[in-house]
């Protein structure tokens, strides 16, 4: 490529994008929807199409012989940076990280021509994906089984799986994770039960694989644990958006609002809460930015590492901002027509999703990552950020 | 009270290969690999094997030891600066390095390597004095001190806070009057780190009792030598006494050496106050390679290695520490609208990973930490020291004020 486009050009078209078509409007249609109309969908398709088809949002990471950008992962976690700030419910982790997963597959053979296929028809917006990840787990299988020739088991509450067209799905193969590809033919033979969330926005679904044909994409356990590691990570890149957008919100109104005759956002011990977000903010967000730049620089080990350090303390300020967000709106805050609660139940929702806080942090110190900040001259990080300068 | 340093002691860590410094340094890595080589060999048979001087410390101490200890930092950093490797980013023609930043911090991490005495007593001169004269003073000024300063021969320190005025730097009370070519000088300053070893200080004072508080401030260096500067040493609660109380009386300053205008003071301190935060996170700052491999020792030998509890503690210290790395060399583009509070933010991250080291360490080594038996006395120190990184440089309350009302445009 003669010209490669820039992380930051990404955000911006994103950000223009996301500024022109209300997120938090897709997510109110959900929230006060009839019951008894059936689940709404999560998100409007109109506005995905776009995203897809203007931006090329979907296959940002998608090698350009199969018609995406070609970028990264960092270009991956700034759109999601972006996507998590005005907590936009569409497909776009999910396409993105279930994009990923079949990059990172070693494409030989029939197995080769079944992911171009796939890449081909993310990148051109003909197929929304959803990747199955144990739900409650840093590791593992996510309930599918692909022991037999057919694919059996139920892959519970995969994000965006109510309108997935393809999954890609860490199943368990010989008592181990493998990936395993199901297409939109035979997804379309597959039993879904929609599950309301909290947070409206995700379109969560049970989806059951009851002697479905799938396609064994791999069975390398360096590569399907990077594939978790790298869901991980882009969880935490949006994670990390939603806490600066819930932060951003906040200081709007901190700006505004009187009380005693003077500026709320005046007041010490508000100000300080809203540092301290700021800083553990700027934290996670260096993390992830490390991460991504491990990932993209081929370096899986410190990938594993430090996405599982990114992801815990993006969970982590994900809820404190949020926390901060609905309190420092005081009663307002507290109704259903602000939007506070918006990014109260989504930080709730991501948090708890494939791991919290303390299972992150438990997993990446059995992966040694202390190691990391230890040896005297550490090679991978200071490596990582080198490349970010 | 400023600059931390790490102890004189680290594990024997061999000089590791390339780690990717060769896509920074290119072809001059071997050449600075054999230069500090050769300067590891040179000092090592002044390393103290034992005793107080080998403690984990975050503050910096002063004791019997320290004559010598100047002796060998003064002559560290001027080998340092005949091998171009002390002053990265200065400016060629003062004798400086002319390279990036990101050159700098591939140095930083080269320099780590090896096993060469701290530079204690020069820091505050090299990471607080220097960048504001390099900044706002005038080229005469840059070149009679600038130079002086990176080759060890002048030991600068910070004549800032005084007693009425702590985080309120800029109610400073010390006065100066314009006498011909000179002004002449009289207030007290505290909290001085060094000054007692220090040749030159930077010295903030009220020049225009009239003005408004922070436009009537103006910054000098004077001479620790001049007649009427009186220091006396203040011992901390460490126990150690390298930071000081300074009188100064009548005593005379000549114009030439004001650094920045009449009035300007204030930004010539912030521009200071910036540089400290900033220094914090270098490699010879309290989250050193050296003290963290110290950690990584009691830890591998820790029963408590694999507890759970213990795995939660490792993970955030981790997750700090390399925040803080990545956030360190960030460039200032990146920072967005924390632009100029990039310091506060790593300050307050900094503060946040010695406390949770702290604790770490107490855990680990239980009531043995504060008793005198074998080598995990070396930790008191840490712990001890690290209240007072929570003052130093602008307390926590302070940082967050700046990134709250300079950062985040909340109202004053």
């Amino acid at each position: 490529m003669d010209q490669e486009i820039s992380t930051g050009e990404i955000r911006q078209a994103l950000r223009e994008y996301l500024a022109d078509h209300d997120s938090l409007a897709e997510i109110r249609a959900v929230a006060d929807a009839d019951p008894a109309a059936g689940m709404p969908p999560a998100f409007d398709p109109d506005v995905w199409h776009g995203l897809v088809a203007d931006l090329g949002a979907a296959g940002l990471a998608v090698p350009v012989e199969h018609g995406g950008l070609g970028l990264g992962l960092q270009a991956v976690t700034g759109a999601l940076h972006e996507a998590g700030q005005v907590l936009y419910p569409g497909p776009l982790r999910a396409t993105l990280a279930a994009a990923a997963a079949l990059a990172a597959v070693p494409a030989v053979g029939e197995v080769g021509g079944q992911v171009a296929t796939a890449l081909a028809a993310i990148a051109g917006g003909t197929a929304i994906a959803a990747l199955a990840v144990p739900a409650d787990d840093v590791s593992g299988g996510c309930g599918v089984s692909a022991d037999g020739p057919l694919l059996r088991g139920t892959a519970r509450a995969v994000p965006h799986g109510a309108t997935a067209d393809l999954l890609v799905a860490v199943a368990t193969s010989a008592g181990r994770p493998a990936l395993v590809l199901v297409s939109p033919a035979d997804l379309a033979t597959a039993a879904r039960v929609l599950r309301a969330g909290t947070d409206f926005s995700c379109g969560y679904a049970d989806i059951t694989l009851d002697g479905v044909a799938g396609t064994m994409l791999c069975a390398d356990p360096v590569v399907v644990s990077s594939v978790l590691d790298v869901a991980q990570l882009l969880t935490a890149a949006e994670q990390v958006g939603t806490a600066a957008g819930a932060l951003s919100r906040t200081l709007g109104y901190l700006k505004v609002r009187e009380q005693y005759g003077q500026l709320i956002g005046r007041y010490q011990a508000v100000q300080h809460r809203c540092a301290d977000l700021a800083v553990h903010i700027e934290a996670a967000s260096a993390l992830v930015e490390m991460a991504a730049a491990a990932a993209d620089a081929g370096d899986t080990g410190l990938l594993a590492q430090v996405a599982l350090l990114a992801r815990a303390a993006a969970s982590e300020v994900s809820l404190s901002a949020a926390d901060a967000m609905v309190h420092l709106h005081g009663g307002i805050g507290f109704t259903w027509e602000h939007e506070a609660h918006l990014f109260f139940r989504r930080a709730r929702s991501a948090a708890s999703w494939f791991g919290t806080v303390r299972q992150l942090r438990a997993e990446a110190a059995r992966r040694d990552c202390f190691a990391l900040i230890t040896q005297s001259t550490p090679t991978g990080p200071l490596d990582a950020v080198n490349s970010l300068i | 009270m400023t600059l931390p340093a790490p102890a004189y002691s680290a594990t024997g860590d061999g000089p590791p290969h390339d780690n990717g410094l060769g896509g920074v340094l290119g072809d001059e890595l071997g050449r600075i690999r054999a230069v500090l080589s050769e300067l590891e060999r040179r000092f090592a048979d002044s390393e103290p094997q034992a005793g107080p001087d080998r403690r984990v410390g975050l503050i910096e101490e002063s004791g019997p030891g320290e004559p010598a200890a100047v002796a060998r930092a003064r002559a560290l950093q001027r080998a340092l600066f005949d091998a171009g490797l002390a002053w990265p980013q200065g400016p060629a023609e003062l004798g400086g390095g002319g390279r990036s930043k990101e050159w700098s911090l591939a140095l930083d991490q080269v320099l780590a390597e090896f096993r060469l005495p701290p530079r204690t007593q020069l820091l505050v001169g090299l990471d607080i004095v220097a960048p504001a004269v390099a900044e706002h003073g005038s080229r005469p000024l840059q070149e009679r001190y600038l130079p002086a300063l990176f080759r060890g021969e002048i030991i600068g320190c910070q004549l800032f806070s005084e007693p009425s005025s702590g985080s309120d730097l800029a109610s400073a009370r010390a006065t100066a009057r314009r006498d011909g070519d000179d002004w002449i000088v009289s207030g007290q300053k505290v909290w001085t780190s060094h000054g007692h070893v220090a040749d030159v200080g930077e010295l903030l004072v009220r020049t225009d009792p009239a003005a408004a508080k922070h436009a009537g401030l103006s910054m000098f260096l004077v001479a620790m030598t001049a007649p009427g500067v009186t220091v006396r040493p203040l011992r901390q609660m460490t126990g150690g006494a390298a930071f000081n109380e300074v009188f100064l009386d009548e005593v005379r300053v000549p114009d030439a050496d004001r650094i920045g205008a009449p009035g300007s003071g204030w930004a010539v301190a912030k521009t200071s106050l910036r540089h400290e935060r900033e220094a914090m996170m270098s490699g010879e700052g309290p989250l050193s390679p050296r003290i963290l491999s110290l950690l990584g020792a009691l830890v591998a030998g820790s029963a408590l290695r694999e507890d759970p509890v213990v795995g939660q503690q490792l993970a955030k210290i981790t997750a700090g520490v390399l925040a803080n790395r990545a956030l360190a060399a960030r460039a200032p583009a990146d920072w967005g609208r924390l632009r100029d509070v990039a310091g506060s933010v790593t300050k307050l991250m900094l503060v946040e990973a010695i406390d949770l080291i702290g604790r770490l360490v107490a855990e680990l080594s239980g009531p043995r930490v504060y008793l005198d038996e074998d080598d995990a006395f070396l930790w008191s120190q840490f712990v001890l020291s690290a209240p007072g990184l929570h003052i130093a440089g602008g307390t926590d309350e302070i940082q967050r004020n700046l990134i709250a009302q300079r950062g985040l445009g909340l109202p004053r």
